[in-house]
């Protein structure tokens, strides 16, 4: 029933009440005439009220004067009704068509651009080839030609590996990937050395090409030749040729820490301030005087509220709200034991490419000593030394002694 | 009017013959159909006038017979050429 309320309330209709002998030959009539009347009511004797479409009511006269019934008007309801009543209010009419207007023309441009990076390339660098390449907000959508912005980015950042742009609603994203960077150093082709990065004792190697010149459980000094990419033979004579491989050795990493550490912690006071502003396009309004934070430490929350239109037509209106938290911040000293864990769970993160097989602390004259034992590639290439290989001191770099 | 009546009446006849044989429901061929819903709404389909209505009683005529609805607080909830939509309270459905 609501529902054709709903659409008799859009086409409009007239509450009529109907006098006289013979009400009910009008509502036959009416019918005959395919004339729907609905909430027929008898409200006294000889009268009866009932609702009529617009359209109904116009072909009311012949019946009414057939039956000789009087129509009387109760009241008129729903919308074309409405927009009579407002006919006259011309600048209220312009108004919310020049809105429409507006809001669909405001739609028509960019007014967010989401620049994802994978990778470490500077935000700002891609910021400013994106305006330039005529990605930046304020842009009709239509004239983004992401193919040329693209090429153009592609070849004024060598960094990327690729960009897209993405047009939704009035924002921009886009995603930018790094590129990969080879490690550095030596093609596949090039003859070089393994060298080891620090000292150790070798516990296991995989030679893929190359000539091992350690064997395990060899202490090796760092810098010294691991696997040779120098043959020698009496046939061919000496040949260089790449080396690769894995050789994995024991190695103590010794670290010191300085005793007391302290801790900061940070509590609220409970203090607070807030700035309210908004920002229209790019001029932002504050709504605030006093424009300065007297806290020493504190925290910022910061929460914008975009004006969009449904989710991605976003619209250059947005609120900030900005509260500055006051935080007391207080240094505490660690005992021993805290200070150790902490430091302990820096070094975790610092050897955790390798594998750590013992753990030591030790404290001594307000330091602590760790030494973290752990197995790891210490392989590294490097080029060969042509003059020192031709000398016939291949394998033995000077100042490698190996015990 | 007499011969009128008498023509439409052999042609609800033909109709009907052609509805039962072609298993049709009633309604299609002309007959009037009452339904009630719950004990608030009636509808009539296929009346052919309103003869009398009143907040306790509406009578309406069918084709073949006169149908008589009472009750209380009685409205019409629509009127169109072909069915009649009755609601309020009913007590009483009577064929006359």
């Amino acid at each position: 029933m609501e529902l054709s309320n709903l659409y008799n309330y859009m086409r409009g209709y007239v509450k009529i009440e109907i006098r006289g002998l013979f009400t009910e030959r009008f509502l036959n009539m009416c019918a005959k005439k395919g004339i729907c009347l609905w909430n027929v009511q008898k409200t006294a004797d000889r009268r009866i009220s009932a609702c009529i479409s617009i359209k109904g009511f116009k072909m009311l006269v012949p019946i009414a004067r057939k039956s000789r019934c009087h129509v009387h008007i109760v009241s008129k309801l729903g919308f074309p009704f409405f927009l009579h009543r407002y006919r006259r209010r011309k600048a209220f009419a312009a108004g919310i068509a020049v809105c429409a207007i507006l809001l669909y023309y405001m739609t028509t441009f960019i007014w967010v651009v989401e620049v994802n990076i994978d990778g470490n390339i500077d935000k700002e660098l891609i910021n400013t080839h994106l305006e330039t390449a005529g990605i930046r907000p304020g842009v009709g959508k239509s004239s983004i030609n992401s193919d040329t912005a693209r090429s153009y980015m592609m070849t004024e950042i060598p960094e990327i590996a690729y960009i897209t742009f993405n047009t939704r609603g009035t924002t921009v994203t886009v995603d930018v990937k790094e590129r990969v960077k080879l490690p550095k150093g030596f093609d596949k082709d090039e003859p070089c050395n393994i060298t080891a990065t620090c000292d150790g004792v070798i516990t296991d190697y995989t030679v893929l090409s190359g000539v091992p010149v350690v064997k395990i459980n060899d202490v090796v000094r760092r810098g010294q030749i691991l696997v040779s990419g120098v043959t020698d033979s009496e046939a061919v004579g000496m040949s260089f040729s790449h080396s690769e491989g894995e050789v994995l050795a024991q190695v103590w990493h010794e670290e010191y820490a300085d005793l007391p550490m302290f801790e900061e912690k940070k509590t609220k006071t409970g203090k607070k301030k807030t700035k309210h502003g908004l920002k229209f396009f790019d001029f932002y309004v504050k709504l605030y005087v006093d424009d300065k934070v007297e806290f020493e430490n504190y925290e910022r929350i910061s929460y914008v509220k975009n004006l969009s239109l449904g989710n991605n037509n976003k619209l250059p209106f947005s609120f900030h709200h900005d509260e500055y938290r006051e935080l007391s911040v207080t240094r505490v000293e660690m005992t021993e034991e805290q200070a150790i864990k902490a430091f302990e769970k820096e070094l975790d993160k610092k050897y955790n490419t390798a594998e750590i097989i013992k753990k030591e602390f030790t404290v001594y004259d307000n330091k602590i000593k760790a030494v973290y034992e752990c197995i790891e590639d210490i392989g590294e290439k490097s080029a060969i030394l042509y003059e020192e290989a031709k000398n016939g001191t291949d394998g033995k770099d000077p100042g490698s002694g190996t015990d | 009017m007499k011969g009128k009546g008498e023509q439409s009446h052999r042609v609800m006849k033909i109709r009907r013959s052609i509805a039962t044989a072609l298993d049709f429901p009633a309604e299609t061929s002309g007959e009037t159909k009452i339904t009630a819903t719950g004990r608030n709404i009636i509808s009539v389909e296929n009346y052919t006038a309103i003869l009398e209505y009143d907040d306790n009683v509406i009578r309406i005529r069918a084709p073949e017979f006169i149908i008589a609805v009472l009750g209380c607080g009685l409205t019409i909830c629509t009127v169109t050429d072909c069915d009649i939509y009755i609601s309020g309270k009913i007590t009483e459905i009577r064929w006359e």
